[in-house]
């Protein structure tokens, strides 16, 4: 499973590296500050995935 | 009266992202030091958690960058539910254990401290999101 942190904390990086920017500047249309919500959004998804495959494929628990 | 209550609160906010902001801070460089001075490496959980303050402190960091909105106080809740998501799961792991994982800090071993953490910034932010007026 720890194969999937260094990819989280990559987003959180580059979360990090947009927020050196305006929130109302614009990258392909979409506000700098939308897309740092959605990448905390997508690692925290990322948290959770990992958690629930963690608990079912290596101790067995299905939910 | 209400507009001065209005402005105190406003002047506040920033002290209490800054207070979060430090607040996960500390508690990185703790899991750090204990990493490095005890020689304890962590284990997925324990990086799980760890990404998982990374996420409550970039959320508060919002709050200084771009002001205080709803959307960075929900965000660190969010992250601080898969984080105490997280914490719950390693504690039931080694709850049978005497033993537990890892060294114990102060009588309590860092997953506890972990949940207590992120239950701590679940409270604060939904306290904060009540008390907080956002700017239009």
């Amino acid at each position: 499973m720890d194969w999937i942190t260094w990819p989280i904390f990559s987003v959180y990086l580059l979360a990090l590296i947009l927020m050196l920017f305006k929130g109302r500047r614009r990258i392909l249309g979409v506000k700098i500050h939308t897309i740092i919500v959605g990448l905390i959004m997508l690692a925290a998804l990322g948290i959770a995935v990992s958690l629930f495959h963690d608990s079912s494929d290596v101790l067995k628990l299905y939910f | 009266m209400g507009k001065r209550l209005v402005n105190f609160l406003k002047g506040l906010e920033i002290i209490d992202s800054i207070i979060g902001v430090f607040g996960v801070g500390f508690i990185l460089l703790a899991a750090l030091f204990v990493q490095f001075f005890h020689h304890e490496s962590p284990c997925p959980l324990c990086l799980l958690q760890r990404a998982a303050f990374c996420g409550v402190g970039l959320s508060l960091l919002m709050n200084l960058r771009y002001g205080n909105r709803v959307t960075h106080w929900a965000l660190a809740i969010l992250s601080a539910i898969t984080g105490l998501s997280v914490s719950i799961r390693q504690a039931l792991l080694h709850v049978n254990d005497p033993k537990g994982f890892g060294e114990a800090v102060l009588g309590l071993h860092m997953y506890t401290w972990c949940f207590i953490g992120f239950f701590i910034a679940i409270v604060g932010c939904a306290l904060m999101l009540i008390v907080y007026p956002e700017k239009k």
